[in-house]
């Protein structure tokens, strides 16, 4: 394994059982790098994992300490181990897109409302790919998935003026931004400035799903033909591009200061109890 | 067969076969050509790639970011570098 792996992530868990070309990896890897870049240690970081690929894949990888929450409830988990940490300590989810803009959307928009100091990394293969390549909030639309054999027909999270950054944007969080894993420094800057901000981050993230997703959609389960797909509508420069693209960089950075959730309870409890005293 | 590794080259590009899954992005992103896919098969099955023109790279790092398996370094100067 390279230097990176070797640094931060457990010699048992590498090579990953991933499939030949799943992208999850590159999205890995990027963290790694951003982690690295910023100077943290494997003590400086707890590290949290939802469920399906994204989640199974990173799951107990980091060699410092790891959490994991499953369906969408590791935002939860994550509210709660706040308060444990001591402040300085990063939090960084490695989670899907079933997992965040899905099942436990309602989760997250509550992590966002508080602006619970994590970084959120959704790693977005376009569907429920662990069981088999059911259509999911990303999938493109038309697309042809098991669940969706004459094209995806449900409306998605990204497409016709939705955008579920948008949403979370409204809710409050303060740090967003979006990527697709053949990209190179400029996802891994995003990456820092999001492991940076005290408050809220995220940071969505598409990948290829060769096995399940690629296989149905373009017919074709060879690595190079996803990652070429997915290149051609990869759009930091927001150029005019057919059918589904995406846009990438920083999508919202937040000028103010919101007061973070444990901080503000903190302080709170400190207020009470004072009052209770005298 | 293995490829040699030289110490006057500018960079040293390494592929760590147990850990290649033959996804061959590394050989799609390299602009110069460096890799090639190996005619046997490592532990998992997988024939891996092999660095075969070393003195080429540019060290764009092109390949370091597209493999998804943590199998690539490169490193500025010679084969000792590693
Ligand atoms: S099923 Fe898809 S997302 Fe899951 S490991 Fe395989 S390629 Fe990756
Ligand atoms: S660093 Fe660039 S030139 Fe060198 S092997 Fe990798 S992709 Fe090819
Ligand atoms: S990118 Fe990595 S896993 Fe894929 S063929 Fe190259 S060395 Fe092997």
């Amino acid at each position: 394994m390279d230097y990176l792996a070797e640094k931060f992530l457990k010699a048992r868990k590498i090579p990953s059982t991933a499939c030949s070309g799943c992208g999850l990896g590159q999205v890995h890897k990027k963290v790694l790098l951003a982690i690295d870049d910023l100077g943290l240690e494997s003590a400086d970081i707890v590290w949290g994992t939802g469920i399906g690929c994204a989640g199974r894949q990173t799951f107990n990888t980091w060699k410092g300490d790891n959490f994991a929450g499953t369906h969408g409830r590791v935002y939860a988990l994550a509210t709660g181990l706040r308060l444990a940490l001591k402040p300085e300590q990063k939090m960084i989810l490695t989670v899907g897109d079933g997992d965040a803009f899905g099942i436990g959307l309602l989760h997250l928009l509550h992590a966002v409302r508080r602006n619970v100091d994590m970084t959120v990394i959704v790693a977005d293969n376009f569907g429920y790919q662990s069981t088999g390549g059911q259509y999911g909030y990303t999938t493109p639309s038309g697309a042809v998935t098991d669940s969706s054999p004459y094209g995806m027909h449900d409306p998605n999270w990204v497409q016709d003026g939705r955008d579920i950054l948008d949403i979370l944007k409204s809710a409050g969080a303060g740090f967003l931004a979006r990527h697709t894993s053949v990209e190179g420094h400029n996802a891994v800057e995003s990456i820092k400035q999001a492991i940076r901000y005290k408050g809220f981050s995220l940071v969505h993230i598409i990948y290829p799903c060769v096995t399940n997703f690629f296989g149905k959609a373009l017919g074709s389960r060879k690595p190079v033909d996803a990652y070429r797909w997915l290149k051609a509508r990869t759009n930091p420069k927001q150029q005019d591009i057919q059918g589904i693209t995406f846009t990438t960089g920083i999508y919202y950075q937040s000028t103010s200061e919101r007061q973070e959730f444990s901080e503000q309870l903190r302080g709170f409890t400190e207020r009470v109890q004072k009052r209770c005293q005298s | 067969m293995a490829y040699e590794q030289k110490n006057n080259q500018p960079y040293t590009v390494r592929v760590y076969e147990q850990g290649c899954k033959e996804c061959g992005y590394c050989i799609e992103v390299c602009p110069r050509n460096v890799f090639v896919q190996a005619n046997y098969f490592n532990d998992k099955g997988y024939r891996p790639v092999q660095v075969k023109f070393p003195e080429k790279c540019i060290g764009c790092r092109r390949c370091f970011f597209a493999c998804p398996d943590f199998s690539i370094d490169v490193k500025q100067g010679g084969k000792d570098s590693l």
